[in-house]
C-alpha cells in the first residue's frame, strides 16, 4: 500500500478494517510520515472529544424556574405518565392511605414477613405482601393529591394507620406485635434524631432526605401491617 | 459517592411520585451533562431551550422509568430525543442546504483561527454537516456504539460509521487551519 492510508485512519483507530486492510496501513504508516502524523492527530482529536463531556458546567443562566412553571401548567400536568405499578393494596379505605401508597417505595419486605409469624434475619428477601383489593390505577390517581412528608397529611395517615393496628392488636400473634413495635421505635428515634438536626441545619439536604426516608419506612411498615392483619 | 447515588435514587422516585423539590434537585444533579449534550448537538443559540424542554419531557415520563437501566443513562436518551426531534421539526433546510453547498461552504466559511484549541474545535464542530455532527458526537462524545446511534437517528450502522469517519476527517481538517 504505496498510496496514504489517511482514508482508512479513522476506520483503523476503530479497529474496524479487514484483517489484509489493517496490515497494508500498518507497512504504510511505518514508512510514511505523514500519515503517522496524521494518525497522531486523530487519535489526539478521538481522545479529546472523549473527554469532553466529563467537563460540561452548566449553563451560565439558571433554567429551573421556567421549567418549574412549565411542568407546573396543566397542559403539562394533563401528560405526565404516571408510575407503572401493579394494582395496589387498599386494605382500608382512607383517603390519606391512599395519598401516601402512591409515593411509597417497597423499601423493605421485612416488617411483612414479620407479621406473617416468621423470624427475618434477612429481611431484604422477604416477600411483598399479598395484594387484598384492586382499585383502579386512574381513578385512584385522581382522588388524590401528591403528599410532602412533612405536611400534616402524611401525619394523618400515619394516625390513622396506628389508630386501625391497635384496634387489631390483639388479633396478632404477640411475637410479631413484639417485632412491630421494636421495628416502630427504631423507626421513630431515627425520626426524631433528624428531625432535631434539622432544627440546627434546616437546609442539609442529607438530614432532609434521612427524614423523608425515615417516614417513608414508617409509614410503608404501617401500611403493610395493616394489610396483613386484615388478611389474616 | 455511593450515598449520593442512594439518594439521588430517592430523588427520581420522589419526584415520579410529583415531588417537585425532588426533581429539582434531579435537575441540579444532571444539567450540565444535558446542557452540554445540548450546547453541541445545536448550538450555544439553543441549548438553553432545549434544556428546559428535555428536563420537562423527563418530568412527564418519569413514570416510566423503571431502573433497567441508570437514571443518568435514561435521561441522556431521552435528551437526545428530544433534541433529533427538534432537529426533525424544524426541517432538513439546513441539512439539504449542507450537503448541497457543503464544499462551497466550507470555502466561503472557513473562520480565522483563535489559536485556543477549545475555541477551534468547538468552531470545527459547529461546521459539520448536522447528520455528521450528530454521529460524531453521540459516538467520540457521548460514548454510544453504532447500532444504538443507527437505533436513534434511524440509520443503519453502516451509515453512522461511514459518518463517523466522514465527520472526523473534517473536523482534522478544519483543525489544521487553526494555526
Amino acid at each position: 500500500m504505496n498510496e496514504h492510508v489517511t482514508d482508512h485512519l479513522s476506520a483503523y483507530i476503530d479497529d474496524d478494517l479487514d484483517a489484509a486492510t489493517r496490515a497494508g496501513v500498518e507497512r504504510h504508516l511505518r514508512t510514511c510520515q505523514d500519515c503517522a502524523e496524521d494518525l497522531d492527530e486523530m487519535r489526539r482529536l478521538v481522545a479529546h472529544a472523549g473527554g469532553l463531556a466529563a467537563r460540561d458546567v452548566p449553563p451560565s443562566r439558571d433554567l429551573w424556574p421556567g421549567i418549574a412553571a412549565r411542568i407546573a401548567s396543566p397542559n403539562v400536568a394533563e401528560f405526565r405518565a404516571r408510575p407503572e405499578r401493579r394494582a395496589r393494596v387498599i386494605s382500608f379505605s382512607v383517603m390519606q392511605l391512599a395519598a401516601a401508597a402512591v409515593l411509597l417505595i417497597p423499601v423493605s419486605g421485612a416488617p411483612a414477613w414479620f407479621l406473617r409469624g416468621s423470624i427475618a434475619t434477612t429481611p431484604a428477601a422477604a416477600p411483598a405482601p399479598t395484594i387484598q383489593a384492586e382499585i383502579e390505577p386512574r381513578a385512584a390517581a385522581d382522588a388524590i393529591r401528591p403528599v410532602n412528608f412533612a405536611d400534616a397529611q402524611y401525619d394523618a395517615a400515619v394516625a390513622d394507620l396506628e389508630r386501625a393496628l391497635e384496634e387489631r392488636r390483639n388479633d396478632l400473634n404477640p411475637r410479631t406485635v413484639e417485632i412491630l413495635e421494636r421495628n416502630l421505635k427504631l423507626i421513630d428515634a431515627a425520626i426524631a434524631q433528624a428531625r432535631q438536626a434539622l432544627e440546627e441545619d434546616p437546609g442539609n439536604a442529607y438530614l432532609n432526605r434521612h427524614l423523608v426516608e425515615s417516614r417513608k419506612r414508617k409509614l410503608d411498615l404501617l401500611r403493610r401491617a395493616t394489610a396483613i392483619s386484615e388478611a389474616d | 459517592m455511593e450515598n449520593a447515588k442512594v439518594a439521588q435514587g430517592d430523588d427520581v422516585a420522589l419526584a415520579a411520585a410529583g415531588d417537585t423539590a425532588a426533581f429539582e434537585r434531579v435537575y441540579r444533579a444532571h444539567v450540565a451533562r444535558v446542557h452540554g449534550l445540548a450546547r453541541r448537538m445545536a448550538g450555544p443559540e439553543a441549548a438553553d431551550e432545549l434544556t428546559q424542554d428535555v428536563f420537562v419531557r423527563a418530568w412527564q415520563k418519569l413514570g416510566t422509568f423503571r431502573g433497567d437501566a441508570s437514571f443518568a443513562t435514561w435521561l441522556h436518551r431521552l435528551a437526545v430525543n428530544v433534541i433529533i426531534e427538534r432537529f426533525r421539526s424544524l426541517g432538513t433546510q439546513r441539512d439539504r442546504f449542507l450537503a448541497d453547498g457543503e464544499e462551497m461552504l466550507e470555502r466561503m466559511s472557513s473562520p480565522r483561527p483563535s489559536g485556543d484549541f477549545r475555541m477551534d474545535f468547538d468552531s470545527a464542530l459547529a461546521r459539520l454537516p448536522q447528520a455528521a455532527r450528530n454521529v460524531f458526537l453521540l459516538h467520540d462524545v457521548e460514548g454510544y456504539k453504532h447500532h444504538e446511534i443507527g437505533s436513534l437517528l434511524g440509520i443503519s450502522a453502516g451509515t453512522s460509521k461511514s459518518q463517523l469517519h466522514r465527520a472526523r476527517g473534517l473536523m482534522r481538517t478544519h483543525l489544521e487551519r487553526r494555526v
